[in-house]
């Protein structure tokens, strides 16, 4: 449909007005909104993300198009309430204690709710009591972000405190590798923000 | 003869580590003190200056002076650098009405005092250099690093008259710098490094070269740091057409400096946590070892942290720095 590709494109291009408008028309003129998402926004958000990994788009841009889907989202959700739409999963996301960089995180957070998921995003400087908040609003994924060398080793300790509920913890950010992951004992590492997706699609038996 | 000269005719490879807080470890006291007290800033860098007799001394980095003289709210602890809390601009009109204040008032006299005072005892051959944000890492300050980057794509008028506010403002506080005894000032413009390249080079590099313009003779330089850019950046950092650039993990240096011109200084690059806090001594002397023998054919090159040492480095580590040799 030619609609969903302008939506595709206006997310992309990080025009935040004009998603509004053109989702806002496709849901009045009775499109369904599964596939307004799947057909226009989700797809927007994968291209991108992939061509951010390959360094032909950067932060700015990666920034501009989260908007514009956060603006399509916005829109799109309560339908999706209404339908009885099923998110693919709930997760729930923060940058770690003592650490104030949520640049990377929210790409995460939009990445993740572009594929599909329900995100609840607690924000920076998080203990684990705000992790056990996220849980308590029903996510079944910790995502875990740290940028500083010195706030990641607080990873370990919510690892191990989820370890015995049964709730996974996946980590990432500009430190943190997969050696780390695998030493703390956390269910999964991604580097970048398309990979959090597909770590998350494979960890909850998913495909987006 | 400027640093510029002096770094090229050097028979050794020069060292120029950004560290000022480990001089902490020498002198005692806090960081918080060190960026608000002038006289124990300049205990710490004496202390370093007595340990490793460098040519070099450089002031702290303290990239919130400038936010702060501005009027954005800064957090303080007693060992960590400060930082903004919050934003102090949130849209175009806040934008076109901010009034850019004098540099002669807040905590940049710190930085002035403790230059002037470094400057009276200077030697010859010996360079004093002076610290302080880009104009680019200022605006996202002031608006908020992520919204700065937003409006950079969205609003680029906005985004350009925030950037020259910074301009006018960083053009007298270096002027105040030169006029204390500065060799040479060292603009720290992380936040540049997250652009895409035609981005940094319209948004950074083109008011580097006004700076440059109004302050740069033939015994002052900029020393142009930034250390989110990689290696695809580089034409567009040497396009603020300055000769010394110090650069961070992200860029090849090695890469750098057999790429630029030979009369071009490319400093870099040891990580400060993973080299200078984390690492044991051998893999600080080794990983400088490599970055020396790998660059041992230019004379432009500096051997470098890649960005501000921690106040908790290891004095081990700093000094593995200064004794690995070719
Ligand atoms: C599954 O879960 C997952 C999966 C993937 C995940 C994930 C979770 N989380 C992230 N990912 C991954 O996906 C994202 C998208 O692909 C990626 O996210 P990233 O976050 O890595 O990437 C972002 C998209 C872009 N990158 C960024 O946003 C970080 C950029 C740099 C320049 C940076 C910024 C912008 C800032 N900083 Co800071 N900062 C630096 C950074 C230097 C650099 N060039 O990298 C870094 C990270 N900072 C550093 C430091 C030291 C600090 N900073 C500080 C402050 C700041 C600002 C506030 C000025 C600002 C943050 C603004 C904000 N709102 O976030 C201070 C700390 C404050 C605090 N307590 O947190 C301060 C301590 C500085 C000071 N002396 O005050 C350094 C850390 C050194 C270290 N290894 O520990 C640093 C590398 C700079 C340097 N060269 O030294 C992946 O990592």
């Amino acid at each position: 449909m030619a609609e969903l590709q302008k939506i595709k494109e206006a997310i992309m291009g990080g025009k935040r007005e004009e998603v509004s408008r053109l989702v806002q028309a496709a849901l009045t003129a009775g499109d369904s909104p599964v596939e307004i998402l799947e057909g226009g926004m989700i797809p927007a958000m994968r291209e991108i993300g992939d061509k951010f990994s390959r360094n032909e788009v950067y932060v700015p841009q990666m920034l501009i198009a989260a908007r514009a889907m956060q603006a399509g989202l916005a829109l799109v959700e309560p339908v999706l309430a209404q339908t009885g739409h099923q998110p693919l999963g709930k997760l729930c996301i923060g940058t770690v204690k003592g650490d104030l960089h949520d640049i990377g995180k929210n790409l995460v957070a939009i990445m993740l709710k572009g594929a599909g998921y329900e995100v609840v995003d607690l924000g920076v400087n998080c203990d684990i009591n705000k992790y056990e908040e996220g849980i308590k609003q029903g996510a079944n994924v910790v995502v875990c972000s740290a940028l500083l060398t010195t706030t990641m080793p607080y990873m370990k300790d919510v690892v191990e405190h989820f370890k015995s509920k049964g709730v996974k913890v996946i980590i990432g950010g500009a430190p943190v590798t997969q050696n780390y992951a695998d030493q703390i004992g956390a269910d999964g590492y991604s580097e970048d923000a398309n990979g959090a997706v597909k770590l998350v699609d494979r960890l909850l038996g998913k495909t987006a | 003869m400027n640093i510029i000269d002096f770094i090229l005719r050097s028979s050794e490879t020069q060292r120029l580590p950004v560290a000022v807080y480990p001089g902490l470890l020498l002198s005692g006291g806090t960081v918080r003190e060190i960026t608000s007290d002038w006289a124990l800033q300049l205990k710490a860098i004496k202390a370093l200056q007595a340990r490793y007799k460098s040519p070099f001394a450089l002031t702290a980095m303290d990239l919130s002076v400038e936010a702060e003289n501005f009027g954005a709210k800064v957090l303080f602890s007693e060992n960590e650098v400060p930082t903004i809390d919050g934003r102090l601009l949130t849209n175009a009109e806040d934008i076109e009405k901010i009034k850019v204040p004098s540099p002669d008032k807040g905590r940049g006299i710190v930085q002035i005092k403790t230059l002037e005072a470094l400057a009276k005892e200077k030697k010859s051959d010996e360079f004093i250099l002076g610290g302080l944000i880009g104009p680019y890492s200022l605006a996202g300050r002031l608006f908020g690093i992520s919204e700065f980057m937003e409006i950079t794509l969205l609003e680029p008028e906005a985004a350009h008259c925030l950037i020259k506010k910074a301009v006018e403002h960083q053009i007298k506080y270096a002027k105040m710098f030169k006029e204390a005894g500065a060799d040479a000032v060292f603009m720290a413009e992380p936040a540049a490094g997250l652009l895409w390249p035609e981005g940094l080079r319209d948004f950074s590099s083109v008011y580097v070269k006004e700076i440059a313009a109004e302050l740069e003779d033939e015994n002052f330089k900029i020393i142009l740091h930034n250390c989110g850019c990689t290696i695809e950046h580089l034409d567009a950092v040497l396009a603020s057409g300055i000769s010394f650039f110090h650069f961070g993990k992200p860029t090849d240096v090695v890469k750098a400096v057999h790429t630029v011109p030979d009369n071009i200084i490319i400093a870099g690059n040891l990580d400060p946590m993973e080299m200078f806090v984390q690492a044991s001594v051998e893999e600080m002397k080794s990983k400088a070892e490599e970055l020396l023998s790998q660059t041992a054919d230019k004379r432009n090159f500096v051997l470098s942290s890649g960005c501000d040492i921690p106040p908790n480095a290891k004095l081990a580590n700093l000094d593995a720095f200064y004794a690995a040799e070719l």
